[in-house]
């Protein structure tokens, strides 16, 4: 139905057509990050047969549903376990990881740190939507509102340090409105030879759900064009999300 | 003898020198006209946007961040009850691609049509 046989989209070789349109809401992030991806892919004549992608559970993990390319939908918290043991059975492989916070600041941290800490060469695409979606839109260990619905009064994690301390050869944030530097990241971190981080903040149209007040992603979207700074080089220490007056994105560690 | 040598040689240099200006120039002015870059300052291509009307949701981002407004929002609905974006006027597009980039449906996309009838316009 959704085909197009006489000018295809440059990326629908890569897609699974009758799969599109997807489950995302209107103007999800995900999808912009995606299409970024295999844009990206497509510049580094990459082998797609050296290539695997995995995702865990939620809104990320349908993104393997969406890709003609190896792949893997693991379990709940399982997916840089997989990317990690994948790569080290198949060093030949390019690994690529798409997490969200329950798939590794909630349930298993420590394989994302172990897989720092050994170097394995994975690479960790986490798209931040602030929020569980699924259960009913509770605040996360990233959430930056400091009084929310339940009342959570803790700050917010900051994931580009934790990648830091791990001993990650790349570090970037970017939202999915800053796309050319977002691929430009991408590029750099699909040919690092070790572990490397790319956090993409993501507008999720389900902020606002619960007061009933469901807005537009684009509103979202307009928040990060007026309430972000780019500041290359920037120490990670400083990169907390802290009651939303500013995010500072950019290129934070790059160890070639 | 020894000035009208010097002379020569002056000459001699000269002549060097504006052959030489004339192969630099002749090169430059060739690679000028190879480069694309600079054909684009001349004139922008102009192109054609594909929408498959079906796979949008009607989120906007291609309407609100395209720098030269070509695109609007349609008043009709596709077959999930979407609003979908329609050109309004193509020859403003300046096939930077942002559409393209920034739509997560994979919907919206533009091509080149008219890229040689505006290098044509150069030779
Ligand atoms: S709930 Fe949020 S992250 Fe999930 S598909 Fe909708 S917009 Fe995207
Ligand atoms: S290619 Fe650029 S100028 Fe043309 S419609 Fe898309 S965003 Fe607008
Ligand atoms: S960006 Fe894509 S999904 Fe959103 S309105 Fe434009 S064509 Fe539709």
């Amino acid at each position: 139905m959704t085909k197009n046989l006489e000018n295809p989209h440059p990326i629908d070789s890569l897609l699974c057509e009758n799969a599109i349109p997807s489950v995302w809401c209107p103007g999800c992030g995900i999808g912009i990050v995606v299409n970024a991806f295999l844009e990206t892919l497509g510049k580094i004549d990459a082998d797609l047969d050296k290539i695997c992608v995995v995702s865990g559970i939620g809104c990320t993990g349908k993104i393997t549903n969406y890709l003609k390319l190896n792949c893997h939908n693991s379990s709940d918290g399982n997916a840089v376990k997989y990317a990690t043991e994948l790569k080290l059975k198949n060093p030949e492989l390019n690994v690529i990881v798409f997490l969200n916070d329950t798939d590794f600041i909630v349930s298993k941290a420590e394989d994302f740190i172990n897989a720092g800490k050994n170097k394995v060469a994975i690479r960790v695409i986490y798209i931040n939507n602030f929020i569980y979606i699924i259960t009913n839109h509770k605040a996360l260990p990233v959430t930056p509102f400091i009084r929310t619905i339940d009342e959570n009064t803790e700050l917010p994690f900051n994931i580009p340090h934790l990648a830091k301390s791990c001993g990650a050869q790349y570090v970037a944030r970017w939202t999915p409105l800053h796309i050319r530097r977002l691929k430009y990241s991408m590029l750099d971190a699909l040919q690092k030879p070790g572990f490397s981080v790319v956090e993409v903040i993501s507008p999720c149209l389900m902020y606002f759900a619960t007061d009933g007040k469901i807005g537009k992603t684009i509103d979202r979207m307009k928040f990060f064009q007026d309430n972000t700074v780019i500041k290359h080089n920037e120490p990670t220490e400083n990169l907390d999300i802290r009651n939303q007056d500013e995010i500072i994105i950019g290129n934070f560690v790059d160890i070639s | 003898m020894c000035g009208h040598q010097s002379k020569n040689s002056k000459k001699l240099n000269l002549t060097y020198r504006k052959l030489e200006f004339k192969i630099v120039s002749f090169i430059l002015y060739k690679e000028w006209k190879e480069m694309k870059f600079f054909d684009n300052n001349l004139k922008v291509p102009s192109g054609e946007i594909h929408i498959v009307k079906e796979r949008c949701k009607g989120c906007g981002f291609c309407v609100t961040y395209c720098p030269t407004n070509v695109l609007e929002m349609s008043k009709e609905f596709n077959a999930k009850g979407y609003h979908f974006p329609i050109v309004k006027n193509i020859d403003n597009c300046i096939l930077c691609g942002l559409c393209e980039m920034l739509c997560p449906e994979f919907a919206i996309w533009p091509t080149t049509t008219k890229e040689k009838e505006a290098n044509k316009v150069l030779k």
